[in-house]
């Protein structure tokens, strides 16, 4: 029930091997690839993306004309037995299904186009029908070119424009957008006259040279013409189905591995590339890892290397979710509002509970909930709808507070209620039914209300403190300051309204309503105060981790280089926006610096491990290019800072802080501005909690509905009765069930993310080919 | 609102809603030849009644293109026809457009000789909406023939000035410039008429919108690409202005001599919602801009000239996109990379 653990992995290899290697990781699918991994951390300058042509798109193009040649439909398969991966392989087994039936496919295909070029001419010469010249006449002029064909109106009209050129074209029909005809030229200008027509989209239609008299005998020569072609084209058709029944489940898994293949082809320019060698990196949930690598063990010659997550800062983890099959659908709620950072809370679990709690409540009826159930089941059974899995869960959660209500399809006979069973029938002034304890529900519904609101309140501070924003934590109306004052004056209005105890004494109300209003309206002079207090902290910490890691270097360094060193270090520290940055170069790399002691930066150098030296420099922003050029030439790898040296960051983030307290607004402004978010946080407190008055709202109106179903079906049993009751229900359950949904999430999203929830995390997507 | 007016808005509307989607631009981008696409369009609702009758084995780029061009004003006839009391006014802004690039495109041909270019690739569809005899236009050899067929046009008089002393053909530049400068006088003129108010202010902002961008591309490729000096961007610029004054253009160029004119023009506000893209040229990004910019008038503005202009704008949008689809597979780009290249 959280967010599932990561792993950051690279993996590496030659250059020959990435499509294979891209492959495997597809099909893990679980290989979450960060594409500028390698730009980011050594410069664009020194990897490169891998921009080549695609090299399956010729074998794409031979399955698609024998599956067209085959008959064969469109469709995607697992391909589960497939072994070829190598182009020749594919190459193979195109070739001998070519070689099997290439000419019978051709010989189709040159059918079908005949076919529908007589079609085509047999259209033609039905608008020629009137004519009394005999086609071979015309078609066996010997000086004169002819040609039949069509062309589109707007081509028609500008041939006016060659009114000069020694041709003629007679029209003789026009429909939809084009105009048929014939065109005659001399032989001499044949040429000249086929492009003109060309440049005009004059499509030829070949009249067949045995089409002989006029245009009734070749109407009829033509059509039996098309007959005899027809029938050539069911035999070969025949003979070509005996292969395609053979080859049907083969072909088709072949392609689409093809297909997947040339997807995952189109990856590669997502991989980085120098000397010949591929190197990328990403993210896998760590319990994956062992099958990760297990898929990619059959790939020779590349490393696979894990580290953890938190090893390099600049990249951000995805966030997969992981819960139980019970909350698990309801994961949707969650990424439509935006999901958590990776270090962040999941709050699935809750949505799931509130929702389900919340909906029954809502909608408790136990026929119509198991109805809802059962319409989840089919249709996450059939149709595998998002929503279905989430519908099966709050149908029994209505079929659950149904049996309390003890409504079944309304009826409120079937079962006893609660509120008619000892102590609360005596206690709600024995009612009748629900209605009667309407103001108990209300009631019922704001105390609801109030546990989830001060529940989110507890989340809040929770969460904020993990943050380090004590503004939110302490002063926010949602931290404890808001908690004090929303809590101490429910429970007073409670005391007094109910018991009849007098809660507002002067100190009750100095103390719990007047001074956590007085921190909300100055809640940011006192965040500043605050963050300075830590702020300050955090520098003298800072101080000591520096001193700490330039003693532990001084034994390498005489008296002098460390003074110099220290001095190095306070001048760096009295800057304001001084960078630093953790990371291990080679122990020959770290000599070299000396060649730079003239640039504006200090390395300390914190621990010394395998020929590698682990330290962190230090830079004013203002040099950051120039400096990072310096440790980049020096193979100098960028790492996440270990726990004990994340002050030096720290410093970085309260540099800023400052510069943004400076640019602070006027005293007038934060009174004006404090003045107004005060009384919008008390009237939020209100409403929010108002808001759920509606929870008991939609148990008397779903009461009421039902009854006037009743009403309308009557108490005698017919037909009538029935299709009513089956109408007015399903109305109910489409209707108001679909409300109550939508109420739920409201009040989820609305009243309770916002007060806690911080949506900032990146959609874990694995790796992976649409084909 | 009047009747057409809301026939207009909601029938723009409803067109854009068939208008193609990613998956669709997906789809078309991984075919492997023009006649796949073709015969894809010819199962899309907003192209089918255009490319039904088109014999799609043996169609070629140029017809395809055709096509789609008709299309685009097709779709626009059909909107302005609920405006039937209005035909002459701003509702045939896009019909104006064209005519004024016909005009621009016949003396560039008749100007080298290539008469018959510009008859097979003019769309023959514009004659009928055209008071321009595009048929009898481009029988003339000189410039002064050109004027003659021109005559009782609104171009005569804008085309007269330029007549050259020596040469047969003023530069094709200056035509193109008189000839913008005249459009969006045509169409800022007809605005203050017609138009009153808020809808009045809001066309105005579209037209100027476009005008802005105009001069915009007109830095990047005169000073950027053909290394013109100010003087001469300066002389062919619009002087219609939204967000892109003359102030604003006078320092941008300015300041182009010393940094990329492209970085610098990118800075523009107008710029701000681009994707950021690595690669992105120039061209794409002022479309992107363009698209963001019509696409929330068309959704928002209540007014049939806005919805119009903006629906128009987007058309051009899709036809650049389409275009692009049928190059790229002409050179065997691969579906990712020309997917790249698309205004989504």
């Amino acid at each position: 029930m959280a967010v599932e653990k990561m792993s950051l992995v690279s993996v590496s290899g030659p250059l020959k091997q990435v499509n294979k290697t891209l492959v495997r990781c597809c099909e893990t699918k679980c290989f979450h690839l960060e594409p500028n991994y390698y730009t980011l951390t050594y410069g664009s300058a020194q990897f490169k993306t891998l921009k080549d042509k695609d090299i399956y798109r010729n074998l794409i193009k031979r399955a698609e004309d024998i599956a067209q040649g085959l008959g064969i439909e469109d469709k995607t398969v697992a391909y589960d037995g497939i072994t070829m991966e190598a182009k020749h392989e594919f190459d193979e087994y195109f070739r001998s299904i070519e070689e099997e039936v290439g000419d019978l496919i051709s010989y189709k295909g040159f059918l079908d186009e005949s076919i529908d070029q007589y079609h085509q001419a047999l259209r033609h010469i039905e608008n020629l029908s009137n004519l009394d010249t005999d086609f071979k006449d015309i078609i066996n002029c010997k000086y004169v070119k002819v040609r039949f064909g069509r062309m589109p109106s707007d081509s028609y009209t500008k041939l006016s424009f060659y009114s000069d050129k020694d041709f003629v074209f007679v029209p003789l029909d026009e429909n939809e957008g084009y105009v048929w005809g014939v065109y005659f030229a001399p032989v001499s200008t044949k040429s000249e006259t086929d492009d003109i027509f060309n440049g005009l989209y004059f499509e030829r239609i070949r009249i067949p040279d045995y089409v002989t008299g006029d245009g009734e005998t070749a109407l009829a020569d033509l059509s039996h013409q098309i007959a005899e072609l027809e029938e050539q084209r069911e035999e070969v058709l025949k003979q070509l189905s005996e292969v395609k029944e053979r080859e049907y489940d083969c072909f088709l898994k072949v392609r689409s591995k093809l297909r997947f293949l040339d997807s995952s082809y189109e990856m590669r320019n997502q991989v980085s590339v120098i000397n010949n060698r591929f190197h990328m990196a990403g993210f896998i949930p760590t319990r994956k890892l062992g099958a990760f690598k297990e898929a990619l063990s059959s790939v020779t010659d590349i490393e696979i290397e894990d580290k953890p997550y938190f090893i390099d800062d600049r990249m951000k983890p995805p966030t997969k979710l992981r819960n139980n099959w019970l909350f698990r659908p309801f994961e949707m709620f969650v990424k439509m509002y935006g999901l958590p950072a990776y270090n962040g809370i999941d709050p699935t679990p809750y949505v799931a509970i509130t929702f389900m709690l919340l909906y029954g409540i809502m909608f408790g009826d136990l026929g119509q909930g198991l109805v809802i159930s059962l319409l989840g089941f089919i249709l996450d059974r059939w149709k595998k709808v998002k929503l279905a899995p989430i519908m099966m869960r709050i149908g029994i959660s209505s079929a659950i507070f149904g049996v309390l209500y003890g409504s079944v399809f309304g009826n409120e006979e079937l079962i006893t209620p609660f509120f008619h069973s000892e102590p609360f029938y005596t206690l709600m002034g024995q009612p009748h039914n629900i209605f009667q304890v309407s103001t108990y529900l209300l009631i019922a519904a704001l105390v609801i209300g109030v546990i989830l609101l001060i529940s989110c309140m507890i989340l809040n501070i929770t969460l904020s403190v993990k943050r380090q924003d004590y503004e939110s934590a302490l002063f926010g109306a949602n931290g404890v300051a808001g908690m004090v004052f929303y809590v101490s004056v429910l429970v007073a209005a409670a005391l007094q309204l109910v018991l009849g105890i007098q809660m507002f004494t002067p100190l009750y109300i100095i103390f719990l309503i007047v001074l956590p209003l007085c921190i909300m309206f100055f809640k940011e002079p006192l965040a500043h105060v605050v963050a300075n207090a830590v702020r300050g902290n955090v520098l003298q910490t800072q101080k000591l981790a520096v001193a700490n890691a330039a003693i532990r270097t001084s034994d390498r360094l005489d008296e002098n280089d460390a003074r110099k060193l220290r001095k190095q270090l306070d001048y760096i520290q009295s800057m304001k926006n001084v960078r630093a940055v953790y990371g291990r170069m080679p122990s020959e790399a770290q000599m070299k610096l000396g060649y730079h002691k003239n640039s504006d930066y200090a390395f300390v150098p914190v621990s010394e491990k395998d020929g590698m030296v682990y330290g962190v420099y230090f830079t004013p922003k203002s040099e950051k290019a120039k400096v990072d050029e310096i440790f980049l030439g020096l193979s100098f790898e960028r790492m996440k800072m270990p726990s004990e040296l994340t002050k030096y960051k720290r410093y970085k983030a309260s540099g800023k802080q400052e510069k943004t307290v400076k640019e602070k607004k006027s005293v007038g402004n934060m009174i004006v501005e404090g003045f107004i978010e005060m009384f919008e946080t008390c009237l939020s407190y209100l409403t929010n909690t108002m808001s759920f008055l509606r929870v008991g709202g939609f148990i008397l109106s779903h009461a009421g509905m039902m009854l006037v179903v009743n009403v309308l079906a009557g108490t005698e049993l017919s037909a009538g009765m029935i299709i009513v009751q089956i109408i007015g229900n399903l109305f109910v359950i489409g209707m108001e069930g679909f409300i109550v949904g939508i109420q739920v999430l409201r009040l989820e999203f609305y009243e309770l993310f916002g007060r806690f929830y911080v949506s900032d995390g990146k959609e874990f997507t694995p790796l992976q080919v649409n084909v | 609102m009047s009747a057409g007016r809301t026939a207009v808005v909601a029938k723009a509307r409803c067109k854009y809603g068939k208008m193609l989607t990613l998956s669709d631009y997906r789809q078309l981008a991984g075919k492997s030849d023009v006649s796949y696409v073709v015969a894809a369009l010819k199962t899309l609702p907003g192209y089918k009644k255009y490319f039904a009758e088109v014999n799609d084995s043996s169609v070629r780029r140029n017809l395809a293109e055709q096509l789609l061009y008709k299309w685009m004003f097709g779709n626009y006839i059909e909107l302005c026809n609920f405006k039937f009391r209005q035909k002459n006014g701003f509702f045939r802004y896009l019909l104006k457009r064209e005519e004024i690039a016909q005009i621009i495109k016949a003396i560039m041909y008749i100007s080298a000789g290539e008469y018959e270019n510009f008859i097979l690739y003019f769309p023959m569809f514009l004659q009928k909406h055209s008071e321009v005899k595009f048929m009898e236009l481009v029988k003339a050899r000189t410039f002064r023939e050109v004027l003659d067929f021109l005559k009782g046009t609104p171009y005569y008089k804008v085309l007269k000035p330029l007549t050259p002393e020596g040469a047969l053909f003023p530069e094709i530049r200056i035509v193109e410039t008189v000839m913008g400068q005249h459009f969006h006088e045509w169409l800022t003129t007809t605005i203050k008429k017609e138009f009153q108010g808020k809808e009045r202010e809001e066309i105005e902002k579209c037209v100027l919108h476009s005008a802005d961008i105009y001069n915009m591309k007109l830095c990047y490729r005169l000073k950027g690409i053909f290394k013109m000096t100010n003087e001469q961007v300066m002389d062919n610029y619009l002087p219609y202005h939204y967000r892109f004054s003359e102030k604003d253009m006078k320092r941008l160029l300015e300041k182009s001599d010393s940094e990329p004119i492209e970085t610098l023009i990118r800075k523009h506000p107008y710029f701000k919602s681009c994707p950021d893209t690595e690669g992105m040229d120039f061209e794409t990004a002022v479309s992107y801009s363009k698209l963001n910019f019509f696409r929330k008038k068309l959704m928002l503005s209540q007014y049939d000239s806005v919805v119009l202009f903006s629906f128009a704008e987007l058309m051009e949008i899709e036809l650049s996109n389409l275009t692009t689809i049928i190059e790229g597979i002409r050179y065997s780009i691969p579906s990712a990379e020309i997917e790249k290249m698309l205004i989504i």
